[in-house]
């Protein structure tokens, strides 16, 4: 079963993204010429260390990288035309480090922001419909916080508030979820739980994971891509700009995901770290 | 239920107390002339004659105050999300607003109440003009430093810029607008009396005038004691309402 999935991959749908982004005009890029692709409902980790562009590559795939100088993307489905950016972000939940969970507002009106953050002012919230307050609680059940629906969300601990975060990202029901290491600041049992409840949560999806952290690459990811450390841009040699060298696609795991713990992962950990220590 | 000993009354009280021993004293000790500086004990028995006299003119005063908070607040606020809004405004209109502010209230007093009339319309413009500038400061800082991170998981929603500013802007400015509130809530009333001294027919601040021009110095004095307890209420009010309001506001005091 596991080898016919391995199998499978050839024939899997995938998004081509090519990306540049510098944010002056004299500045170094933060990546240039970049390209990764994302295999349709699969989790793609994207590992790299902190400050290597990882999250900045993330947040111009969501489309918030309005006041950079120059930031291209460009996204090639394989049975489509070029797809324009715009109608991908459309398609795009987006899950930052942090919870970013409002203070003023409850569990429920939380997780229904989107729907908020869209309706015309001066009309009912969210909630008020009955629709979507069903869907809502439906959804805070299956990320076991339906008993904390109408709780403001100061009394909530960190794992909890990860939670109405993932059912905030649940909720938007778009195809493509992008998360910026949404579990980094939990405890290492939380992080465990959280990492299985998204894998089954979002198991249809198409999954952007960027992590720093090699186990949770291992644990997530169908793939998992090894970000590149930017290089300086050197205006003499032209050149310089294009020799970035391209993500690299790991070995992975026989097993899928979400994966246990154990002997087969610790080897793989133990090659993903000596590599990423090689890039230094 | 907390101690007598530690709520906040007790400590008003003692202070109160604490400064009317002060000022007995002193009255006492250096017996300056009564019509320099009145005895508490007299002042407290011209406030009790005068309660009926004063009432009128405290409402007066009160209601100024209170329709100069709207209308300043209100405004201020206006121009603050005008400014965060729309760029060109803010832009244009920031350097204008700075400007103005070197210009002194107390200035054109005189010509606001050319300008409104010895009525209300004056003295409730002059408590307006006054607090309009710390509100519209404040809430301009608040709107302009709510976390970029709120803002971009609002845009990932496809939020429209009108519906980020009331829905996340606005309701995560308030803890800092609130500063300018209560600081408005003090300042409000020097702008209302500055307005009665220049020309009014009623009000604290024209009967301290009028108290003032017939040297009864301890009718003065129990016309700013009211004026004192009013400012002071309105205070306490304000930041009562405020504290339950922003009820995810952290107190970090020790």
């Amino acid at each position: 079963m596991m080898l016919s999935n391995l199998k499978r991959d050839s024939r899997v749908e995938k998004y081509d993204i090519t990306a540049s982004l510098q944010y002056a005009e004299k500045a170094d890029f933060v990546y240039h010429g970049i390209s990764l692709s994302l295999s349709l409902g699969r989790v793609t980790c994207l590992l790299g260390q902190s400050g290597c562009g990882k999250s900045s590559l993330l947040k111009q795939l969501v489309g918030l990288h309005r006041d950079a100088f120059l930031a291209e993307l460009s996204i090639q489905h394989e049975n489509a035309d070029t797809q324009r950016a715009e109608d991908f972000q459309q398609d795009i939940a987006y899950m930052a480090q942090q919870d970013l969970l409002l203070p003023w507002l409850s569990v429920i009106d939380n997780v229904l922001l989107a729907y908020d953050v869209n309706r015309p002012l001066f009309s009912k919230k969210a909630n008020c419909n009955e629709l979507l307050k069903e869907q809502a609680l439906s959804i805070l059940d299956k990320v076991g916080m339906l008993d904390q629906a109408y709780v403001s969300v100061l009394t909530l601990s960190g794992g909890m508030r990860q939670r109405v975060a993932l059912a905030r990202t649940l909720i938007q029901d778009k195809p493509i979820i992008l998360m910026d290491e949404p579990f980094s600041s939990v405890d290492a049992i939380t992080r465990h739980k959280l990492q299985q409840l998204s894998s089954v949560l979002f198991s249809n999806k198409t999954v952007l994971l960027v992590t720093h952290d090699p186990l949770e690459a291992l644990i997530m990811g169908h793939e998992i891509l090894l970000f590149p450390i930017k290089l300086a841009f050197d205006p003499k040699s032209p050149q310089s700009q294009l020799s970035v060298e391209p993500l690299v696609s790991l070995p992975k795991p026989r097993s899928l995901p979400p994966r246990v713990i154990g002997d087969e992962l610790s080897d793989y950990h133990g090659q993903l770290m000596r590599i990423m220590q090689a890039q230094l | 239920m907390k101690p007598f000993m530690d709520t906040s009354l007790y400590r008003v009280m003692m202070t109160i107390l604490f400064l009317l021993l002060a000022w007995w004293l002193l009255v006492y000790i250096t017996e300056v002339p009564r019509f320099i500086l009145p005895s508490p004990e007299a002042v407290f028995v011209r406030f009790w004659q005068l309660r009926e006299v004063l009432y009128p003119h405290l409402l007066v005063t009160l209601t100024e105050i209170v329709f100069g908070l709207l209308i300043g607040v209100f405004s201020g606020l206006l121009f603050a999300m005008l400014m965060v809004y729309f760029k060109p405004v803010r832009l244009w209109l920031l350097p204008v607003l700075l400007f103005s502010q070197a210009i002194p209230v107390f200035a054109i007093a005189p010509i606001l109440v050319l300008w409104f009339g010895y009525g209300l319309a004056s003295k409730v413009v002059m408590a307006a003009v006054i607090i309009f500038f710390p509100i519209l400061m404040t809430s301009f800082d608040g709107l302009r430093q709510s976390s970029k991170a709120y803002l971009d998981l609002a845009h990932s929603m496809q939020a429209s810029q009108l519906n980020i500013l009331f829905r996340i802007q606005l309701p995560a400015a308030l803890p800092i607008m609130a500063s300018g509130i209560r600081m408005a809530m003090v300042v409000a009333p020097i702008g209302a009396i500055i307005g009665e001294w220049v020309g009014s027919s009623q009000g604290l601040g024209y009967f301290m005038m009028y108290a003032n021009a017939r040297m009864q110095v301890a009718d003065m004095f129990a016309a700013l004691t009211l004026l004192c307890i009013l400012s002071t209420s309105l205070y306490f009010v304000a930041d009562q309402c405020l504290k339950r309001a922003i009820f995810w506001q952290q107190d970090n005091t020790p």
